[in-house]
């Protein structure tokens, strides 16, 4: 399985880097398909611990690893009518179970009934970041993977449910709400467990001008905790968060502050993450440099979803292909002798308590990607 | 003689204002609303979804020229900015056409189509929007 989805991104990226294929292919009058991918490796200077993206297992160690930001997606749009539109977006990559799997993302029909409203049924992501739905798709981004310390905080990722925006044009700015209601779930590795969650509803406000995006938003939902052992029924959990993004100039900056808060325990949930971004585009390369850290609010937890953790990094994303970048980049990541977040948790399990091994000393990651779109 | 080297200096300075001075012009169709040149930013990069905007393939020279005089950003950062708006369900990128002739026959069927093509190009098929220089 691991191969087959190597050689198959592989294939893929020299196919459509090497010829001039536009991203989006018309088939018949109303069906686009379209495609990204990324074919990465990454290795550390350390390998006692393991490296991972979003709670992949397991992570990258000191020989070359595939698995952290590989992934390929396709994704099918009909739009029969102006108004009328459905989208399915599959991807493959690696998540947190233990090999490659592919999973539909996206599933949604979108109706625009007036200008400026669009309203949307089905699958889709929950939009708890400023790039919550193209965080897969590394062409689209400047960095070589979200920083885990903001967008590893969420654990929760899909809304199945509908959402309601609004668009309005106000001089050359325009200013976007947004309403979402559905349910979510997550699936933690360390429990085992899939947790629902109920009642999910969010908004968010966007403005954007020529060369900013000002975003702030909030999503809340009821965590089903009925199958746990916490003794707990349900726990309401928040997620808030602001940001900001600017391309002018050539300059290139980005910046988050996001909270993580549960109402009934919050010494294990409760955590702060921010970073900052800058970079400064010559022509076709874009050097960036990027500094990221979360930490929980309750510093003396037994056992917290997320340590602290910092993270330095220095890269350059390079379009060096028409429909394709290649990118470097090191960081050095510092768990402050916590468990930190980026790394794959090492218990052991003495009657009921778990203890997790802290990670003790920062640990250096090297990425060389290749992103596409098709 | 005297005459064919006149004629030849005309000929290559012909050539050379004809490759010198292509204007791109932003065409739409003859009946419809001139749109402003912001609304022509903005249909490109697809944050106005209300007209139906026409690419020419990447191979031509017009198409990095447009871009960068209309919205003021170089292929890769355009294709950049659709790819998130395309895989995040946003919206679809521009349709692409072959030429020029295309993109005419595009506008002429469709009063929400829109179009770059060189100033050559233009017939009374089309509207100019706008001339980019």
């Amino acid at each position: 399985m691991k191969c087959n989805f190597k050689s198959v991104a592989l294939a893929t990226a020299l196919v459509f880097s090497a010829s001039q294929a536009s991203a989006a292919t018309q088939l018949g009058e109303y069906v686009t398909f379209s495609g990204f991918g990324t074919l990465g490796l990454t290795q550390t200077s350390d390998d006692r611990v393991q490296f991972a993206r979003d709670r992949q297992i397991p992570g990258a160690t000191n020989s070359i690893d595939y698995n952290v930001d590989s992934n390929l997606g396709a994704q099918l749009t009909a739009a029969p009518t102006k108004w009328l539109s459905g989208t399915v977006q599959m991807l493959a990559m690696h998540r947190n179970v233990a090999n490659i799997s592919t999973e539909i993302e996206w599933a949604f029909v979108k109706a625009e009934p007036i200008k400026g409203l669009s309203i949307r049924a089905g699958r889709m992501a929950l939009p708890m970041f400023a790039i919550s739905d193209f965080r897969n798709v590394g062409y689209a981004n400047t960095w070589v993977r979200p920083p885990d310390e903001v967008y590893g905080l969420a654990l929760l990722r899909r809304l199945e449910g509908a959402d309601a925006t609004y668009r309005l044009p106000i001089g050359s700015t325009s200013l976007s709400l947004s309403v979402l209601g559905g349910k979510s779930s997550f699936y933690s590795s360390t429990t085992n467990l899939l947790t629902h969650l109920d009642k999910v509803k969010g908004a968010n406000l966007q403005w954007e001008s020529d060369w900013v995006t000002v975003r702030v938003g909030r999503v809340k939902g009821i965590v089903d905790l009925s199958a746990s052992t916490t003794g707990l029924k349900e726990d309401p959990y928040t997620f808030s968060g602001i940001g900001a993004m600017v391309d002018h100039n050539n300059i290139v900056a980005q910046a988050e502050y996001v909270t993580r808060r549960s109402e009934n325990n919050p010494t294990r949930i409760d955590a702060n993450g921010w970073y900052v971004l800058g970079g400064y585009r010559f022509n076709a390369v874009l050097p960036y440099v990027s500094y990221a850290s979360t930490r929980p609010v309750d510093s003396t937890p037994i056992f917290h979803y997320s340590g602290k953790q910092t993270t330095l990094a220095a890269g350059v994303r390079w379009d060096a292909f028409k429909s394709a970048a290649i990118k470097f980049q090191i960081q050095r990541v510092d768990a402050h002798d916590t468990t930190g977040l980026s790394f794959v948790l090492q218990g052991t399990t003495v009657g009921r308590t778990t203890t997790y091994v802290p990670v003790t000393s920062p640990v250096n990651v090297a990425s060389l990607n290749l992103d596409f779109v098709f | 003689m005297k005459i064919s080297i006149v004629w030849m200096a005309t000929g290559l300075s012909a050539l050379w204002l004809s490759t010198g001075q292509a204007e791109t012009v932003v065409v739409v169709n003859p009946g419809a609303a001139v749109p402003t040149k912001d609304q022509i930013t903005d249909v490109y990069l697809g944050k106005d979804q209300s007209m139906a905007p026409f690419d020419l393939p990447e191979s031509a020279a017009i198409r990095a020229d447009f871009y960068k005089k209309a919205t003021g950003r170089d292929l890769a950062q355009v294709k950049a900015t659709w790819s998130r708006l395309m895989f995040s369900g946003k919206a679809q990128p521009p349709k692409e056409v072959a030429d020029a002739a295309a993109v005419k026959k595009a506008i002429a069927a469709d009063p929400k189509a829109i179009g770059y093509i060189d100033k050559s190009a233009v017939d009374s098929s089309v509207k100019v929007a706008l001339t980019l220089d």
